[in-house]
């Protein structure tokens, strides 16, 4: 199967190609490829998230946007599998992998065709905060169909099946939230300086909170503090 | 549970001879029941370790609050509402075995421990790079626990359901375990508490 087909398959039928590839020896040679397509998939969503400020911002983008895509997968792939075998769903470790991979890269690919559409709207040069919420509405209405790809890696059957699917979508949005925060700045603002990445500070409630409050109305200020094990190692 | 449900990596801890199984399973596994205790009881270490790790990973690096709380509040719960469960459970006549009971909460009790484990990349990202790991580990610990106890519940009642053909039995035995289910709840939740404050 070449690449293009391996594209074609992730998007028309994702499950026909995790039900034909759970072989050992397959995983290992589609694994490299789907891990490709994340990345150029993603990789294109970010260089236009990074064209609203241009510049260096673009290709900083482009490196950290697959990033999003993988490290929460990575992180919560062990709570999925094992809220599955709780719930009484066997699911081999190599049929959630190839399943996270195929999903992930039928993602990538839908993030990829909507960024002519993000485009677009950046260009006409919508406020900040709007780009924001646009990015991340674009980012959720691509996200869900890789995560009900992971699904359908399951086995029917099972007890409480419904509930732990709901527990790993929560752990699945605080791993996304908290590895975006951790990497942004995905948009930066037009007065910010253009920076690979800013310094691991405050997490992500903190600031939703702090939005929520100027939302409404009240402005406190917001002073990220510096915390967790990074902080504390000195790094 | 469903009679032919019960998934093989689960099966080692019930033993052969109270083992639910369906009339098309397969023939018991040919291991005597001294390597069957040993294999049951390297299950619940394994969930115990899963417990402390999670909270150790979740800890800040000058308390250990977590993993006191990881440790104690499931074993604790476990340990001063399951003698009760039994008593009332015997109290009421109803039918299934007290020893399938046990295997059941054990079950639950391995259960919770390999998901606590699973959640460990979680709460190191957090807690590496914010002040958030000891909330989330709260809030993990509790939905863990939620969680388990629902499909404890839910095993409690298949448990009886094997041994009684009454309705109103079966209905005893569903509010018993839920009852139970809501007393080892709060049992861990105020343990954990006194962890915290």
């Amino acid at each position: 199967m070449d690449t293009l087909s391996l594209v074609i398959a992730t998007l028309r039928d994702p499950q026909r190609l995790v039900n034909d590839h759970d072989r050992p020896e397959a995983v290992a040679v589609l694994a490299p490829r789907l891990l490709l397509i994340t990345s150029a998939g993603a990789a294109t969503f970010g260089a236009v998230v990074g064209s609203y400020r241009g510049d260096l911002q673009v290709a900083f983008v482009a490196l950290k946007m697959p990033l999003l895509l993988l490290v929460p997968v990575l992180v919560t792939l062990p709570a999925v599998h094992a809220a599955w075998r709780a719930a009484e769903v066997d699911v081999s470790w190599q049929r959630l992998a190839l399943a996270s991979l195929v999903g992930l890269s039928r993602s990538a690919v839908l993030a990829a065709a909507a960024a002519p559409v993000l485009w677009l709207l950046y260009s006409l040069g919508i406020d900040y905060h709007f780009a924001t919420l646009v990015m991340a509405a674009a980012l959720v209405a691509v996200g869900l169909p890789g995560f009900f790809t992971l699904l359908g890696a399951a086995p029917g059957g099972g007890r409480l099946k419904a509930l732990a699917t709901m527990g790993c979508l929560v752990l699945l949005g605080l791993s996304t939230a908290q590895t975006g925060w951790l990497l942004r700045p995905f948009l930066a603002r037009p007065t910010a300086e253009v920076t690979l990445l800013r310094p691991v500070e405050s997490d992500v409630f903190s600031a939703l909170y702090s939005t929520t409050r100027s939302a409404t109305g009240y402005y406190p200020g917001w002073e990220a503090e510096r915390s967790g094990h990074l902080h504390e190692l000195g790094l | 549970m469903s009679e032919t449900t019960l998934s093989p990596h689960l099966a080692h801890i019930l033993p052969t001879g109270t083992h639910p199984r369906g009339p098309d399973s397969s023939p018991a596994p040919a291991f005597g029941p001294h390597t069957e205790r040993q294999s049951s009881s390297v299950a619940v270490l394994r969930a115990t370790v899963g417990f402390g790790v999670a909270g150790l990973s979740a800890s800040n690096l000058t308390s250990l609050t977590t993993v006191e709380a990881g440790l104690l509040a499931p074993a604790g719960a476990l340990l001063l509402t399951v003698p009760a469960l039994l008593v009332v459970h015997q109290y009421l006549g109803l039918l299934a075995p007290p020893r399938e009971l046990l295997h059941v909460i054990a079950r639950a009790f391995v259960r919770s421990g390999e998901l606590a484990l699973a959640t460990t990349p979680i709460l190191l990202l957090f807690s590496a790079t914010s002040a958030q790991g000891p909330p989330l580990f709260f809030l993990l610990l509790f939905g863990n626990g939620a969680f388990t106890l629902a499909g404890a519940v839910l095993d409690l009642h298949s448990a009886e359901e094997r041994h009684s053909a009454g309705l109103a039995k079966r209905a005893e035995m569903f509010c018993l375990a839920s009852a139970w289910a809501g007393l080892a709840a709060l049992i861990a939740l105020r343990i954990s508490l006194s962890n915290v404050l």
